[in-house]
């Protein structure tokens, strides 16, 4: 079962809507999506900067900008406006409540986003989607990505793995989710053999 | 030799306050952590109608949890709620209409029956929901993603 209905079969009431006051962040453009590309070490994919690469041209023709979040040590990625660090959980509320559309990891974000019903693309590796992921959207507005698992092979459960699953998520497979839900033509010569 | 001499007192001098510092922040945290019991942070006009509930992390359980804050609130409407978590996830809860008063998480949480009472210790709340029994400490709720929960529905 999901997280949220464990929390409310424990207290025996019925989940509702989430509650955040957002606090507003000033941002130079009015077009953009949100990233959030790191969490727990398991759940951190490594090859974001393949997939920016893939969409950014597909994004720029349409004016459309990347909002980096999260915190101040997280590395910035090319071609993304940076906020990490610059940021309270307020005003990240306030980013993706105005954002057109959310994608990075399973984290807090991907939270926020379905809290506020954005369309979200998200990597899980160490546990189900169907446990940890976004609670309040319509199965049409997400795409959960997770990696191809060998011979019935489980989740990790854990905050570290070596090599990590998640890895084994192609950047291509992800770009395209993106761009399908923003309803964005994408189209790519090549495919990743091996990560 | 002269210059060296005095690198050497410098560093002298340096430790000599540091330790002094050290012991009196020790002595004052202390004396801080002996004044403040637990009973006083906790309303005095609420006894017998206090909730708690207690998510110790992370920042996504947390922001979870606000959405049952409600309907807790509407089953109890006469309790005040506390609702306990590291400090780093306060934010989340700020101005949520439905908490009485955020408090910081301690181990003793972790003990039902110190925080709602037993023999002759009294508890401090009424009511105490630890969720995070099954989902921080012993992973109950996975069941391979495929358990459906009617009662909820």
């Amino acid at each position: 079962m999901h997280l949220l209905s464990r929390y409310s079969l424990s207290c025996g009431v019925k989940p509702g809507n989430p509650f955040i006051i957002d606090k507003y962040y000033p941002l130079p453009f009015n077009k953009y999506i949100t990233f959030q590309p790191f969490s727990r070490q398991s759940k951190s994919f490594d090859f974001w900067q393949e997939v920016l690469d893939l969409i950014l041209p597909v994004l720029n023709k349409e004016n459309i900008k990347i909002v980096q979040i999260g915190g101040i040590n997280e590395k910035p990625f090319l071609g993304c406006y940076h906020t990490q660090g610059g940021t309270s959980i307020a005003q990240a509320a306030f980013l993706i409540k105005h954002s057109l559309f959310h994608f990075g990891t399973d984290s807090f974000g991907v939270h926020l986003a379905s809290a506020f019903k954005k369309k979200i693309v998200a990597l899980y590796s160490n546990n189900y989607p169907s446990c940890v992921g976004p609670y309040w959207s319509d199965s049409s507005d997400v795409i959960l990505l997770e990696p191809d698992r060998n011979k019935n092979k489980k989740p990790s459960f854990a905050l570290e793995e070596n090599p990590k699953s998640i890895n084994l998520i192609k950047p291509e497979k992800i770009a395209e989710s993106i761009c399908k839900l923003l309803n964005l033509k994408f189209k790519i010569e090549y495919k990743s053999l091996g990560i | 030799m002269i210059s060296q001499k005095k690198k050497d007192l410098r560093k002298q001098m340096i430790l000599y306050f540091r330790n002094v510092a050290a012991q009196e922040n020790d002595k004052l945290k202390s004396n801080t952590e002996k004044s403040i019991k637990f009973e006083d942070l906790l309303d005095k006009d609420d006894k017998g109608r206090r909730i708690i509930y207690i998510i110790p992390e992370s920042i996504g359980d947390v922001f979870l949890s606000t959405a049952i804050f409600e309907s807790i609130k509407k089953e109890y409407p006469n309790h005040n709620l506390y609702v306990a978590t590291k400090p780093e996830n306060f934010e989340i809860l700020e101005g949520n209409p439905c908490i009485f008063k955020i408090l910081e998480y301690r181990p003793e949480f972790d003990n039902h029956l110190w925080l709602t009472g037993i023999n002759d210790h009294p508890g401090h709340f009424d009511i105490a929901f630890h969720p995070y029994f099954g989902t921080q400490r012993n992973l109950d709720y996975l069941n391979n993603g495929k358990d459906s929960v009617p009662l909820l529905k």
